[in-house]
């Protein structure tokens, strides 16, 4: 692993930006994002893709001239830039005289808002970070990107037939495919593989099987779960992917479109009575309102004095240097309430991250053409090799997750869950976070009740809903 | 002002009954202050020399080994090396251009007049009790049209505009109180404005201009929500920025001996400068109180 | 925190009450309007000047403005609203919550701060044994210097220090109760408690505060003339009614002045309650107006919203400093020098 990935802001970031960024400090960044307001408005009139096209074949299927720069700006983040520049070496290769220009960026919108409003944006376009442009600033820029997912990647197969089911849907509007996510992060809850055969424990696949292993654990003087107080949410996470397991996409569909109500279905209430069972048993760590998050997550990952922590499978990497020698991390699907849960118990809460996009006023065949080859087998191999983790191409991590148990059982997770994989936006969408933190502070550490949680909750949503000066995405 | 410094304490004085209760419990309550400031930060300091594994199990063990490893890696890996090299050129910069346009602009209204004289004053006055929060959005946009938003010129300027009304309104009774014949003496020798100012005005008011740059260091070093809200390439962040990132620190591998590292490197600079220039901060907080 | 610190670090610049420009050093003859002297105002006056207008007044003009739209910040348009931002905020419930919050943090802040500062500055500077001089305890320099230690450090490292201490399970400050039998203390989360939050960032606060304006009041003690307080000796005065009689009239200006910058420090303590509770607290106990505001302009993107909320912390301000001085008044303190 290089040393880089420890110390560059992780894009990762983002992924769970709702949970964290709301509620933190990098502020200025969310400014950037607002700089480009009104981005969007300055309508380009001379219609793009018209630059100097070649012939398409079979090794070109869009086109591509000979001799290009190809101009791609990529977010400089967790994972760094050498991952294009692999796919560019790739490029120069197989089209002889063409080059690409990796530059890398870490304010997407301040630095590309002139030249997407000056008509000469990039040709592609990693649109991560705190700071990206946001989409419905762009989205009449950009070009639609099915025709690279059903374009043969250099292997010969279709990409479309290489990708894990559902990561494309995120970034279509309209059956427009706007952008094109290229990495998984996998939401789950995480243990220690190696303490849990120590005591001859196994994972915990429901709620009930939860309460049990903190009876357990609590003989050994040791806590099931615990919490950060910036990341009390994360149980928040937890508690919604349980109940969509359970209760299946009309729990989701209530909570993404801010129905009345919503926090009072069966499904959550079930959770969220669960998880006050176990708070009451005092199977939570206590004090995890007044601890920072990461030093909970290194009373976990370190000392390990509790035993399962719920996130996204950015944790390997953000803890790598907290982490005990053998813990041998690795993750499961979020627990259901009952056995036989709506989605089936390998259902998954899984989202793509790390946007690509191409600007409709670039040459779009040329940023095509790179992005066809990072989603190339032998680039995305590469991608999963050197940041560990998985692209949005299916079976690039090989048995042995390079050494990493974390990565092997994200794999597994995401082939075990097939197609029910699952997401939501809501709570980022609005901004929500910062609310609910405090909730969920005071209902983890005992002093709320599920009914006064739910309540809370729903004034938010409520609130929001209620509010018209804030767009609603209608999610469906 | 003289008053503080001359004042007789030589007179060797027999202690008279009921002064020692008295006594022993001034010294207690300023001991356990004094405790109560300095337990913190050794207890930071030894800290900063510890592994994360040693920080969370006790927080009174000492470290096994004690290695710079935390320093380092907080320097290079948390990038508080360029941080630090960052912040000095801001606030030597800041600094620098502060306090001459400050003096400048105090000289002017202190010792001219012309109109409108008062109602800059009451301007820059009213320019210390606003809150900054106010100015933050607007400031971003400002900066950005400038093409000055996420550079360190742009950290700059902002720096000394923020810092200006402070310095004028400090220099502003002290140029008044320069006396009056020594400009009027440098003009009849035939010295123009310009030269009255920088080579017989100017080195008067050294005095008052240490104890403003004092002020001013601590504060600019200290800045904080400027920073953080308008300087948002990250090659150009602040050591503000850092410790704020260990704080959020969402997306990086925490390291907890790097972060206790990164606050002693934050800290120790203004620290010594303080120590250094103890008296003379001392003696302008004297200066002041005593006008 | 800007204003290089002056205002809103609780740093008063070293003046007793600003009480505007006073009679100058009267001009001698009208010179005229040669190169050198045009060029020496449009550089003295003109560049200082120009780069305070754009950079501070400016953007609080914008800032006014956007307080009376429903400006998103993303978006090119706004629309103008009137006051009807200010009649959400008197509704909203979050804010004033907030309100409540800063305004607790306004009144405790300063007056604890500056009584254990007077309290100290007093012990420093008349609290030593003797008899017939008056003078402070031995060692006062040492005190007075180490006093000063926290006010130096960054209020973000005062900040992330104290957050780190106050860890429930490997801070300091339980390890020294549990360490002393009290093992109710034990992963006790002194920040993460509605009880104990908002003493533990006011303790902060203070702690950052306290020696800047003992400094202060020192400096300001040391210049009541000793013979005063000779014959109030003399007069048979012990030292608890010097000070309360002598010592606190005599420099009540100083403690009004104090009082104001310490209060709009408190009033914003944004740097110490975000590195302290970025959440807002437990039942957003410690949530003050500064955060809410960033939250609302950056989080919920709000920005016309959010300038009011601005605005209203200026006026709060305002009127903070206005109840200082017309205290003081009535209390029987004059607008200026009672201490020169």
């Amino acid at each position: 692993m290089n040393a880089k990935l420890t110390t560059t802001p992780d894009r990762r970031t983002v992924l769970r930006g709702g949970i964290i960024t709301a509620a933190s400090l990098p502020l200025g960044v969310t400014l950037a994002s607002c700089a480009t307001g009104g981005g969007g408005e300055e309508e380009t009139t001379d219609g793009g893709g018209e630059e100097p096209g070649g012939e398409t074949s079979a090794d070109n299927p869009f086109g591509m001239a000979e001799n290009t720069t190809v101009d791609a700006v990529i977010f400089d983040g967790g994972y760094g830039v050498d991952y294009v520049e692999f796919a560019a070496d790739i490029l120069a290769e197989t089209h002889e005289g063409s080059s690409v220009e990796v530059s890398p960026s870490t304010q997407i919108a301040t630095e590309l808002q002139p030249r997407f409003v000056g008509g000469n944006p990039p040709d592609l376009v990693d649109n991560s970070g705190a700071g990206s442009i946001g989409f419905n600033a762009i989205l009449d820029q950009l070009e639609d990107l099915n025709d690279v997912i059903d374009a043969p990647n250099l292997e010969g197969t279709t990409i479309r037939d290489t990708l894990y089911d559902g990561v494309l849907a995120p970034s279509t509007y309209e059956d427009k495919l706007a952008a094109i996510n290229y990495v998984l992060t996998v939401y789950g809850v995480w243990y220690s593989s190696s303490l849990f055969e120590e005591n001859g424990w196994t994972p915990p696949t429901t709620w009930d099987e939860a309460l049990e292993l903190g009876a357990a654990a609590k003989e050994q003087d040791l806590y099931l779960f615990g919490w950060g107080t910036e990341a009390a949410t994360y149980y928040q996470t937890l508690a919604i992917e349980s109940a969509i397991k359970e209760g299946g996409d009309e729990v989701r569909l209530a909570l993404e479109n801010l129905e009345a109500d919503c926090w009072s279905q069966d499904a959550i209430q079930g959770v969220f009575s669960a998880m006050k069972e176990a708070v009451d048993a005092g199977y939570f760590k206590p004090g995890g309102s007044g601890t920072q998050f990461t030093a909970a997550q290194a009373q976990w990952s370190n000392t390990q004095e509790f035993l399962l922590y719920p996130s996204g499978s950015w944790i390997e990497n953000e803890m790598r240097d907290q982490t005990t020698e053998g813990f041998e991390m690795k993750g499961i699907s979020s627990m259901s309430l009952t056995s036989s849960p709506a989605l089936g118990a390998d259902a998954l809460h899984s989202t793509a991250g790390e946007p690509f996009i191409v600007p409709s006023d670039g040459n779009t065949a040329a940023g095509k053409e790179l992005l066809r080859i990072m989603l190339s087998k032998e680039a995305a191999e590469n991608f999963a090799a050197t940041k560990l983790a998985p692209t949005i191409v299916r079976d690039t991590v090989p048995a042995d997750g390079f050494g990493s148990t974390a990565l092997v059982s994200q794999t597994d997770l995401l082939s075990a869950a097939g197609e029910s994989i699952f997401t939501f936006n809501f709570v980022n969408t609005y901004g929500m976070n910062s609310e609910q933190l405090p909730i969920w502070n005071s209902f983890l550490d005992g002093s709320k009740s599920v009914a006064d949680l739910t309540s809370e909750l729903q004034a938010i949503t409520d609130r929001i809903r209620e509010d018209d000066t804030i767009d609603k995405v209608e999610v469906s | 002002m003289s008053a503080t410094t001359t004042r007789p304490q030589t007179r060797k004085v027999v202690p008279a009954k009921g002064d020692r209760p008295v006594a022993v419990a001034s010294h207690g309550a300023l001991v356990l202050w004094c405790v109560l400031v300095i337990a913190p930060m050794l207890w930071t300091l030894l800290s900063s020399f510890k592994t994360s594994g040693e920080i969370f199990a006790s927080p009174f063990g000492l470290p096994a080994e004690w290695s710079f490893t935390n320093y380092a890696n907080a320097w290079v890996d948390s990038g508080l090396g360029d941080a630090f090299i960052n912040t000095v050129i801001v606030v030597g910069t800041a600094l620098v251009l502060v306090m001459l346009l400050g003096s400048m602009c105090a000289y002017v209204l202190g010792r001219f007049e012309f109109f409108g004289r008062r109602a800059i004053y009451y301007l820059m006055l009213a320019g210390l009790t606003f809150p900054v929060f106010l100015a933050i959005v607007p400031l971003f946009f400002v900066l950005q049209n400038l093409g000055l938003l996420g550079t360190l010129p742009g950290l700059i300027v902002t720096y000394v505009s923020f810092a200006l009304p402070f310095t004028v309104f400090f220099l502003y009774s002290f140029f008044r109180g320069l006396p009056v014949e020594i400009s009027e003496a440098a003009a009849i020798d035939g010295a123009g404005e310009w030269r009255t100012f920088f080579q017989v005005m100017l080195p008067m008011a050294r005095p008052g201009m240490a104890s403003v740059a004092i002020f001013n260091f601590l504060g600019l070093w200290n800045q904080f929500l400027l920073p953080v809200a308008l300087n948002t390439d990250r090659d150009n962040w602040v050591l503000a920025q850092v410790l704020a990132s260990f704080i959020s620190s969402a997306g990086y591998a925490v390291d907890f001996g790097a972060m206790f590292a990164a606050a002693v490197v934050t800290i120790v600079p203004v620290l010594v400068a303080y120590i250094v220039f103890q008296r003379q901060l001392q003696g302008s907080v004297s200066q002041g109180t005593m006008k | 925190m800007t204003l290089s610190g002056s205002v809103i670090d609780g740093q008063p610049p070293n003046q007793t009450t600003p009480t505007g420009p006073v009679p100058g050093p009267r001009r001698g003859r009208r010179r005229k309007w040669t190169l050198d002297r045009i060029s020496f105002f449009i550089v003295f006056l003109g560049l200082p000047l120009a780069l305070f207008l754009i950079f501070v007044i400016n953007p609080f003009i914008q800032a006014g403005y956007y307080s009376l739209t429903n400006w998103s910040g993303f978006s090119p348009e706004q629309e103008f609203v009137g006051l009807q931002n200010f009649i959400d905020l008197a509704q909203d419930p979050r804010f004033t919550n907030a309100v409540g919050n800063s305004v607790v943090l306004g009144l405790v802040v300063p007056f604890v701060t500056l009584t254990i500062a007077l309290i100290f500055a007093i012990l420093i500077t008349i609290g030593g044994a003797g008899r017939g001089q008056i003078r402070g305890v031995k060692g006062a320099g040492f005190y007075r210097v180490v006093s000063l230690f926290p006010y130096v450090i960054p209020g973000i490292a005062i900040g992330l220090i104290w957050r780190l201490i106050l860890d429930p399970s490997s801070g300091l400050v339980n390890g020294v109760l549990t360490g002393l039998g009290l093992d109710q203390f034990e992963s006790f989360a002194w920040l993460g408690n509605v009880t104990t939050a908002m003493p533990a960032s006011i303790f902060v606060i203070v702690w950052g505060f306290v020696g800047f304006y003992m400094l202060l009041f020192i400096a300001a003690i040391k210049g009541i003339p000793a013979e005063i307080y000779e014959a109030a000796r003399l007069d048979g005065a012990g030292r608890a009614r010097m000070s309360w009689s002598i010592t606190l009239p005599l420099i009540r200006d100083n403690v009004q002045t104090a009082y104001i910058y310490i209060g709009i420090m408190a009033l914003d303590a944004y740097v110490y309650m975000q590195a302290l509770n970025p959440q807002g607290g437990p039942d957003s106990s410690t949530l003050v107006m500064s955060q809410q505001l960033f939250r609302t302009a950056f989080a919920e993107s709000k920005f016309g919203y959010a300038s009011a909320m601005g605005v209203v912390i200026a006026l709060v301000t305002l009127v903070f400093a206005a109840l200082v001085f017309t205290v003081n008044r009535l209390a029987g303190g004059k607008d200026e020098g009672g201490a020169s």
